[in-house]
């Protein structure tokens, strides 16, 4: 930029958040960063917090979905992509839409929670059972567990089936997911899944699973597909690089980490210079009418001047269908069309 | 109820043999390896980067003998260079040498293989299929891996009582200076035992492969169950060390079950400390000695 190159310098997280913070510091005790771009785990993201404040760097969080990433009193976070605030009403007024196609009242579906006790599953789950309140809805299997902790889903699973759930909400890791998914192939179970997004949108859950992935939903803050990515054409040409060269479609995590990059980039632009504490003013004014990039991410993009969240952005609704998600509702941020997950063909009409 | 008992049993099996090899190492040398899980980790990855040489579909299964024979080389490798040196040298020392080399394992996966989550690329049938009987539903992998660990148990139990090297290593768990005095080689026991002790975790790690997705960590939570089982069925006792791994299956499965998952840990935890209250050694554990 301006003649000077972008370097883009990877840290190690460690995926553990009692020593992600170590690397971060690390780094920013050295001096010359203009922005970090991370960490798309919220718990993760959370521990990170004062090291920002600490050395005024700014850093935007890619696909945190926790809302209490950008609640800790840190000036220096930005959190572009939708939270499980917006997700849990997105999930549940799809599965009304559903509802509706299979010709039943929502309220007569049996919902079974399922959920990894950490920041982002406690999170989605604290809301959901808000929601479900609010809106009546019937809500008969409870269950969280210690993400990465048990080693057969089974006894879970068969728990969850004798309680007659209808639909499951999933908010779980790859390996977790795995066996949730194995066991339920096991015992024949399945009903509709409307997973919390996370590994339930990796190219690494079609790797696993084969075929048997089509038809699964599930909520998210990003889907390759979704309309404000495809009608940017700088975008689609960084998507079809993209999957080019990994052979796989850009995911959950993936979207909102190169969109969060975009903006840093975009914020450097328009500040004309690398100070960090000038790059996140910059940050600040960014919206979707003077960004390239912000109209990407669904809703309208408008960073708080207080918390840095994206007050506007918006959950979307993926369907695996052919071995990779599609975007399918709602209908104004989807382009692709919901199928009956157990015919994979469009609903006939009720 | 019995969908879940048998649940409880087909994991218990893998626990089992996990734990056996945890168990012959102790037996033996005395020392505990922290890093047994990681050995399953290891067994997983080279599985993972055997397989991509055979034929899509095939069974994971062929890859016994070459996972086992690069365990065994692993287990010399591990044990010459580092276990050798703290044998019956004090107390503590093996706990942080364990402990670190658990680490280096799980980062020098990580080097090789990346941090990305794998799987090996079974057949669907493999990895989704299951077997009814009557009301019960078992999956295919599981049962595999059960009747695996089972052939193992009985292999470890003939190795143990009809084979020099078995009868050797047996003494030597039992007093190491008078099997010294008898004329037993300690330092081919010592070896052996360890190596063996990668093996069966290799092995584990080979039998759950078409069940778990593999990662760098993947072994940890497989460590803290074997030696949970270690201990709940006596330290250096191989009987004891399959019926705890069995046990512990059970209550994962019956508390999941019925009571709910957040509480399958506290309650391993709460049998265990029930079992060495009444029986402070473990269930066949003895005071000074060890079988």
């Amino acid at each position: 930029m301006g003649g000077r190159p972008i370097q883009i310098e990877v840290l190690d997280s460690t995926s553990d958040a009692a020593t992600a913070t170590l690397p971060l510091e690390r780094a920013l005790s050295k001096g010359g960063y203009t922005s970090v771009i991370g960490n798309s785990n919220s718990s993760i993201a959370l521990t990170m917090l004062p090291i920002l404040e600490k050395y005024k760097v700014p850093t935007v969080t890619g696909a945190a979905a926790n809302k209490a990433v950008s609640e800790q009193g840190c000036s220096f976070v930005f959190q572009p992509a939708a939270t499980s605030s917006s997700f849990i009403p997105t999930q549940l007024d799809f599965l009304a839409e559903y509802a509706k196609r299979i010709g039943k009242d929502v309220k007569d579906l049996k919902l079974g929670l399922l959920y990894s006790n950490d920041a982002w599953g406690t999170d989605q789950s604290n809301n959901t059972r808000k929601q479900v309140s609010q809106r009546g809805l019937k809500l008969v299997s409870d269950e969280g567990y210690e993400g990465s902790s048990f080693t057969d889903a089974t006894p879970l699973i068969t728990k969850i089936q004798n309680a007659g759930v209808d639909v499951i909400l999933p908010s779980a890791y790859p390996n977790d997911l795995k066996l949730i998914f194995t066991a339920m192939n096991t015992l024949n179970y399945h009903p509709l899944v409307v997973g919390g997004g996370a590994a339930m949108t990796w190219p690494s859950l079609y790797k696993d699973l084969g075929d048997k992935v089509n038809g699964l939903t599930s909520v998210d803050s990003w889907c390759w597909d979704q309309k404000g990515a495809k009608e940017n054409t700088g975008w689609m040409e960084m998507n079809a690089h993209y999957e080019e060269k990994n052979k796989e479609f850009l995911a959950g995590q993936g979207g909102p980490t190169l969109f969060s990059i975009m903006l840093a980039y975009e914020a450097v632009e328009n500040a004309k210079s690398d100070d960090p504490v000038t790059v996140r003013d910059e940050l600040r004014k960014l919206t979707k009418d003077n960004s390239k990039w912000f109209g990407v991410i669904n809703g309208n993009g408008d960073f708080d001047d207080t918390t840095g969240l994206n007050t506007g952005s918006r959950a979307i609704i993926m369907q695996w269908q052919n071995g990779k998600p599609t975007s399918v509702y709602p209908p104004e941020y989807a382009t692709g069309e919901l199928l009956n997950p157990d015919t994979m063909k469009p609903f006939e009409k009720k | 109820m019995l969908q879940v008992i048998i649940n409880g049993l087909l994991i218990g099996g893998v626990y089992a043999l996990v734990a056996v090899g945890i168990t012959m190492i102790h037996g033996v040398m005395k020392i505990v390896n922290f890093a047994q899980g990681d050995f399953l980790a290891m067994g997983l990855y080279f599985t993972y980067a055997m397989y991509s040489l055979m034929p899509q579909g095939s069974l994971p299964y062929w890859l016994l003998v070459p996972v086992g024979a690069a365990m065994y080389l692993a287990g010399c490798i591990f044990f010459s260079t580092t276990i050798k040196k703290v044998i019956g040298k004090g107390d503590s020392n093996y706990i942080l040498l364990t402990i670190g080399l658990s680490y280096i394992i799980q980062n020098v996966i990580q080097l090789i293989f990346g941090p990305d989550f794998k799987s090996v690329a079974v057949s669907d049938q493999l990895r989704n299929g299951a077997l009814a009987l009557g009301s019960v539903s078992l999956s295919t992998a599981r049962v595999i891996a059960f009747i695996a660990a089972a052939a193992f148990a009985v292999f470890v139990n003939w190795f143990l009582a009809s084979t020099d090297i078995g009868r050797a290593m047996r003494a030597t768990s039992e007093n190491r200076v008078i099997a010294e005095s008898l004329g037993i080689k300690t330092s081919i026991v010592f070896i052996t035992a360890f190596a063996l002790g990668t093996v069966f975790a290799g092995i584990s790690g080979l039998l759950i492969s078409p069940i778990f997705l593999l990662s760098p960590k993947v072994g940890s939570q497989f460590s803290i169950i074997a030696m949970s089982a270690m201990v709940l069925g006596g330290l250096g006792n191989i009987k004891g060390a399959l019926i705890g791994g069995l046990i512990i299956g059970l209550v994962e499965s019956m508390t999941s079950s019925y009571a709910g998952v957040l509480l399958s840990q506290a309650a391993i935890n709460a049998v265990l400390m029930l079992v060495l209250i009444i029986r402070p050694y473990g269930l066949f554990g003895k005071k000074g000695r060890a079988s």
